[in-house]
């Protein structure tokens, strides 16, 4: 081979690659997200007509404007003027608020009965009774029908008025994204603060009908305005007759992705939830309540073992070295201060707590002379990572911190870039945290709570169940987990696997497993060596993987954290400062 | 201009082109994001130019690949000044610094992935018709008659650009050594 072919071999082989590798499935929907929003933009102007020639229009501009002005005033003078609370007073002399979504869902609400039905985009059927604070739900495709509580406060606490989730101002029959805003300040300290909002009122035509439209607006993280939702109203009828609403205040679906719904006023709404479409003969299930008092007691022990985990703690992580491996080499560290708090239905509860999350791939010739000798306790190996880290010898791919208030990730774009060069810059709400992955809280690996439903059977031996350990299992519609749980360790979960049902089958998707275990100074138990595996998916183009991690915790105390590592603002200004692109709601 | 049909007749058919070629040629997340954004407002600045050209679809994937072309020239030059940045800061503390370069643990893979930055980084060296046309053709595999439709040029020019572009590549790369697959 010469010369030439020799390097034309390899150049084409490069391209070749390219052009050959999938997109990432994350990356897909992300994009996706992007042509989502370009497609409503872009058909919502479809209909508009096309403009005149330039000439035209300078011949004619005054003209034009003269008779918009007349005509203008007097649709002004014929129309009378409306306000919100003119809709509301209109929406609240109706029994039934009906609205059907350009997505496929449907929503149908009473004032009067304090109810509401849905039929979700996803054909997921709900039934919310505010007064019991009860909600019955069907997922398509299950042979169940679940009947549960509507909405739990942290901690377990009931509700101290069971109507107070239910729509109070009429507007919020619309199904704007609004009911919490009638919270009155204070009645129930654990709401999260409401966000500033306004209201412009518009004229605008619609299909040829003279429509009033209001536009709401919100206060964005970083004191921006951003359009949240539109309504438009009839002058005469002065009922709603169409909204459009952002879809998500999520970063998965960024930009300016809205949905668009339009109204009816029936006198009479669905019965029940088989009114919607659910089976009658599905069986009906309660999956908020333990099915045995074994299962319940043995949830309490998981929950009050997860309780006694530190506050305030420091985690480093590190991969066993596998040369056999094309991965990169990453190395995960975080702080924590604070402990979130369970808040059913929504998420953990993140405020007041403090946490910085860095991961960061280290340079070939640390890595080598070092870390792959390493040897010694996991805490003097840790040490040294983060010595390392200080001296600069390692690349910082992505932050995180939570300042107990706001969420902020900085990352570097590009591949160059030194240690501390980040260009994009993302600010968010506490909500922002679901973005948090597994690895990053002990707690979520050691004491998983059944993120899908709680178990349904305790199996305490048989094949597969170490001795003195027994298995909690969960199986929902679609989704199932086994958590296989070890009483003489704190209840930690020494092995759990997530399950999907595919073609009435159900498969192993990913499954977790402590390999070894130590004590933290007041002896509470945790996993130093865990392995994650996940399976290969072709279908949902997931591809298989075994992670076998490092792990050293090391507990601190209130003055231990190094200075400012949870001062995310002013980590925000230096960024801006340098020329960083800032992201924010 | 109604453009309520214009998604469905003609970007519908290539939304997975149009996601595929943009990652392949920048490979982030985040830059694909903005690339895609960027292609979108210019698509939405020049709808009525686009949806009546004579290839919809192919205006709409160069309209992609100009700008994945475009951050990879950002790239480029941020590498750059990085680089020199780098050679600075080692002049002055000696040649142990870090290298600043993406460590991958699998040798083939480092090689593979430094030879492709470096064909990008070329790649977005060449003139942009010459760019387009090798990321078109080298990346996405695109016909050359739906190139040249792309380009607004003949189906021989096309192929000129593309073949210069390789050609220039390789001469650019003459002072790589890359492992061979072949």
């Amino acid at each position: 081979m010469n010369h030439d072919n020799h390097k034309k071999t390899a150049i084409d082989h490069a391209l070749e690659q390219s052009a050959d590798m999938p997109v990432p499935p994350e990356v897909q929907a992300r994009l996706r997200a992007r042509l989502v929003g370009f497609r409503e933009k872009l058909e919502s102007q479809g209909s508009k007509s096309p403009r005149p020639g330039r000439h035209w229009v300078l011949r004619s501009a005054v003209g034009i404007a003269a008779v918009l002005a007349l005509g203008f005033a007097v649709w002004i003078s014929l129309v009378p003027t409306i306000t919100l609370a003119d809709v509301q007073a209109a929406i609240e002399k109706r029994p039934w608020s009906h609205i059907v979504f350009d997505n496929g869902g449907e929503s149908w609400t009473s004032l009067a009965e304090h109810k509401r039905f849905s039929k979700g985009s996803d054909g997921v059927l709900r039934v919310i009774d505010y007064v019991d604070n009860k909600m019955v739900s069907y997922q398509p495709g299950s042979d169940e029908i679940r009947q549960e509580t509507y909405f739990h406060l942290p901690d377990g606490r009931p509700l101290p008025d069971a109507v107070i989730l239910a729509p109070k101002n009429p507007l919020e029959t619309t199904g704007l994204t609004v009911p919490l805003l009638s919270v009155p300040e204070g009645e129930v300290a654990d709401f999260p603060r409401h966000k500033q909002i306004s209201v412009q009122r518009h004229i605008d035509t619609v299909e040829g009908q003279r429509l009033f439209r209001f536009d709401t607006y919100r206060k964005g993280y970083l004191g921006h305005t951003y359009l949240d939702s539109q309504i438009w109203v009839d002058p005469k009828t002065r009922l709603p007759v169409r909204v459009r609403y952002r879809l998500s205040q999520d970063r998965a679906m960024p930009g300016d992705a809205f949905t668009e719904g339009r109204y009816d006023f029936p006198d009479t709404g669905p019965a029940d939830i088989y009114a919607l479409g659910a089976p009658r003969d599905a069986q009906i299930v309660n999956p908020t309540e333990p099915a045995t008092e074994a299962i319940k007691q043995c949830l309490d022990a998981i929950e009050q073992a997860d309780q006694r985990w530190p506050e305030r703690y420091r985690v480093v992580q590190w991969p066993v070295v596998d040369r056999s491996s094309s991965k990169s080499l990453e190395f995960h560290v975080s702080w924590w201060n604070g402990q979130p708090t369970d808040r059913h239905y929504l998420t953990d509860d993140y405020r007041g707590v403090k946490i910085r999350s860095e991961r960061f791939i280290p340079a070939t010739s640390w890595s080598q002379g070092k870390y792959e000798g390493a040897s010694g306790p996991l805490s003097v190996i840790a040490e040294q990572i983060l010595a390392s880290r200080e001296e600069g010898n390692q690349t910082v791919e992505r932050i995180q911190v939570c300042d107990g208030e706001k969420y902020f990730t900085f990352r570097k774009s590009g591949s160059g870039g030194g240690a501390t060069g980040f260009d994009r810059v993302s600010v968010e709400s506490e909500l922002g945290l679901l973005g948090y992955s597994f690895d990053e809280r002990p707690g979520y690996y050691l004491w998983p709570c059944a993120d899908i439903r709680p178990p349904t059977k305790l199996v305490t031996d048989g094949p597969g169940l170490k001795p003195g350990t027994v298995m909690l299992t969960s199986r929902g519609a679609k989704y199932g987990g086994d958590y296989h749980i070890d009483p003489a360790h704190d209840m930690i979960c020494i092995k759990r696997t997530w399950w999907m049902k595919r073609d009435d089958k159900w498969v192993k998707r990913r499954e977790h497993k402590v390999l070894e275990m130590d004590q933290l100074p007041d002896g509470q138990w945790f996993a130093t060596k865990r392995k994650l595996t996940i399976y290969d998916d072709p279908e949902e183009d997931v591809h298989g993987d075994t992670v076998i991690w490092n792990v050293d915790v090391k507990v601190l105390d209130e003055g231990d954290f190094p200075p400012g590592i949870f001062d995310g603002q002013k980590m925000l200004e230096e960024a801006e400062a340098a020329g960083a692109k800032i992201e924010t709601r | 201009m109604d453009t309520s049909g214009s998604y469905a007749r003609f970007i519908e058919p290539i939304e997975d082109q149009m996601i595929g070629v943009i990652w392949r040629v920048l490979r982030d997340p985040d830059e694909s994001d903005d690339a895609l954004q960027d292609a979108l407002t210019k698509i939405w600045g020049k709808r009525r130019t686009v949806f009546g050209h004579p290839n919809p679809k192919a205006l709409i994937l160069r309209i992609c690949i100009n700008s994945a072309y475009d951050t990879l020239r950002r790239r480029a030059k941020h590498r750059r000044d990085q680089q020199v940045l780098r050679e600075h800061a080692t002049d002055q503390a000696g040649p142990s610094g870090a290298s600043g370069v993406p460590v991958l643990s699998g040798g083939d893979v480092l090689v593979e992935e430094e030879l492709r930055q470096q064909i990008m980084d070329q790649i977005a060296d060449l003139p942009r018709n010459q760019a387009v046309a090798a990321l078109m053709r080298l990346v996405d595999r695109m016909p050359y008659a739906d190139i040249a439709q792309a380009l607004g040029c003949s189906e021989t020019t096309a192929r000129v650009h593309v073949t210069r572009g390789r050609t220039r590549l390789r001469e650019r790369l003459s002072h790589l050594n890359p492992t061979s697959k072949g």
